[in-house]
């Protein structure tokens, strides 16, 4: 079944039938924006957590780590339910936008969480130097970006790792609509519903090779991280 | 710390191993317009009392229904394409086959559509109005191709208004109330799903055989399955035997009869 898999995956992508690059392309699209878009929040607020003192610190973090688990089915049905409930008005349901916002609110607590998780001791670190050299505020900001950027891209991969793959959230409210909102992986929970494991076995390979070009790329210009 | 979960392992994988044990049992593939309807879990209580074996239910769309069946991963299988299934008898997978009830379809939309004939209603619904088709090769996506088919249109020049949403009845008909939009159901999965849509019937005929939904049982054949496949003779038996159809007949949703016995 894997070895047809592979080959299918080839006469897929050599077919170059549209749909099918189509369907990459979407995925590509709505992960990567909706893994750009939370990057901002999601790294601001990691860092606010992990160097503020206030009082309920304790309980911010369980929340927020909480939130890293949300299942993306729950997600999409909160979001759907906003789109034909309150924000009806906006024309969001079963589009391509709601795929986005579904997971640009999924993968918000994992940027969030991973930064405090992976980088709270450093960052404490940082900003205790710096007090103790005398930076000055605006410096401090900077400093502790700078210090915690590989922190930062790590908590960005694993965000678009876990958007990419998750097939819940988009089924729910994009739908799978042909041509529309399709994406990589409601074809393949499509495509095993309907029986057909070998394409769905294919579209799975290409997805990890996808990610795979997409590391390649990405440890050309950080070595740090890949070296 | 090590310890403990050296323990919790130890505990979960007896668990596992406890919980593969099977004693006999029928594995039945369904199609997901007959599991939505409810009536498995109201039958299938009545053969696992009267004959001591249990009965495990996986529902999918009949093409996958099909494609089980054909991998010998079920002794029975619950589906309706007529066509897909004389194929598969055909091709030498079933043992035994055979057609128990039937149903209709209907469109179910925002508006009931002021159509007298199901042509006109396909008529009104074509170009104009957002119609969603099943789009995962099911008994029900075959019917609605081959409705549009029947009636001179041809599928590939439909425009944005065609969606194939690849799901099943339940999650299609679904969104099909969530954007006010029309879709092909069978009667069950409606009257089954009825009382948490916004949409209502937009067309029917029971009397239209274009809109008949036949149901057949398969046993699928021993040598495929492997195993002596008594067990899942019995249940054959079982289900075809006058009073389980008699039984299905009655079955009723909301004092609505959801199948009818071929007989009748």
């Amino acid at each position: 079944m894997i070895s047809e898999g592979l080959r299918t995956a080839f006469e897929l992508l050599v077919s170059f039938d549209w749909e099918i690059y189509q369907i990459i392309l979407l995925s590509l699209v709505i992960s990567l924006s909706a893994t750009l878009a939370a990057g901002v929040p999601g790294v601001l607020f990691g860092i606010l957590v992990s160097i503020g003192r206030f009082k309920g610190k304790r309980l911010v973090k369980v929340l927020l780590f909480t939130s890293m688990g949300v299942p993306p089915v729950v997600m999409g049905l909160i979001v759907l339910l906003l789109a034909i409930g309150p924000l009806r008005p906006l024309d969001l349901v079963f589009t391509r936008t709601a795929m986005f916002f579904a997971q640009f609110l999924l993968v918000l607590p994992i940027i969030a969480g991973s930064i405090v998780i992976s980088s709270e001791k450093t960052q404490v670190r940082v900003l205790e130097t710096a007090t103790t050299l005398g930076a000055r505020r605006k410096h401090k900001v900077g400093l502790l970006v700078r210090e915690t950027k590989p922190f930062i891209f790590m908590s960005l991969i694993l965000a678009f790792s876990r958007a990419i793959a998750e097939v819940g959230a988009v089924m729910l409210v994009g739908g799978n609509i042909k041509g529309e909102t399709r994406v990589m992986t409601t074809f393949i929970a499509m495509n095993t519903s309907m029986g057909q494991f070998g394409t769905s076995i294919a579209m799975g390979i290409i997805l990890l090779f996808v990610a795979f070009l997409i590391h390649l790329a990405l440890s050309r210009f950080r070595r740090d991280f890949y070296g | 710390m090590t310890k403990s979960l050296l323990g919790l392992t130890a505990v979960l994988s007896l668990f596992l191993a406890l919980a593969g044990c099977r004693g006999e049992r029928v594995t039945i593939v369904t199609t997901t317009s007959l599991d939505n309807s409810g009536l498995l879990e109201e039958i299938l209580p009545h053969f696992e009392a009267e004959h001591g074996i249990r009965t495990r239910i996986v529902a999918v769309g009949t093409g996958a229904a099909i494609q089980m069946g054909r991998l010998g991963e079920t002794d029975i299988l619950l589906v309706h394409d007529p066509a897909l299934e004389q194929e598969f008898m055909d091709e030498g997978f079933g043992a035994l086959r055979q057609t128990i009830v039937y149903n209709d379809f209907l469109i179910v939309g925002p508006d009931a559509l002021p159509a007298k004939t199901l042509a006109d209603a396909l008529g009104l619904i074509h170009g104009n109005l957002t119609f969603y088709s099943r789009g995962d090769d099911s008994g029900t996506h075959a019917r609605e191709l081959f409705l549009w088919e029947t009636f001179g249109y041809d599928i590939d020049g439909f425009g944005g208004w065609y969606k194939e949403t690849g799901q099943g009845m339940g999650s299609t008909m679904n969104m099909a109330s969530t954007t006010a939009g029309y879709t092909l159901t069978d009667r069950g999965t409606y009257l089954a799903m009825r009382a948490n849509l916004h949409i209502g019937v937009a067309y029917e005929n029971p009397e239209d055989e274009g809109l008949h939904n036949l149901y057949s049982i398969i046993k699928v054949s021993s040598e495929i399955r492997g195993g002596d496949g008594e067990a899942a003779r019995v249940f054959f038996d079982w289900f075809t035997s006058a009073a389980t159809v008699n039984m299905i007949g009655e079955y009723r949703v909301d004092g609505e009869r959801l199948f009818i016995p071929l007989e009748e």
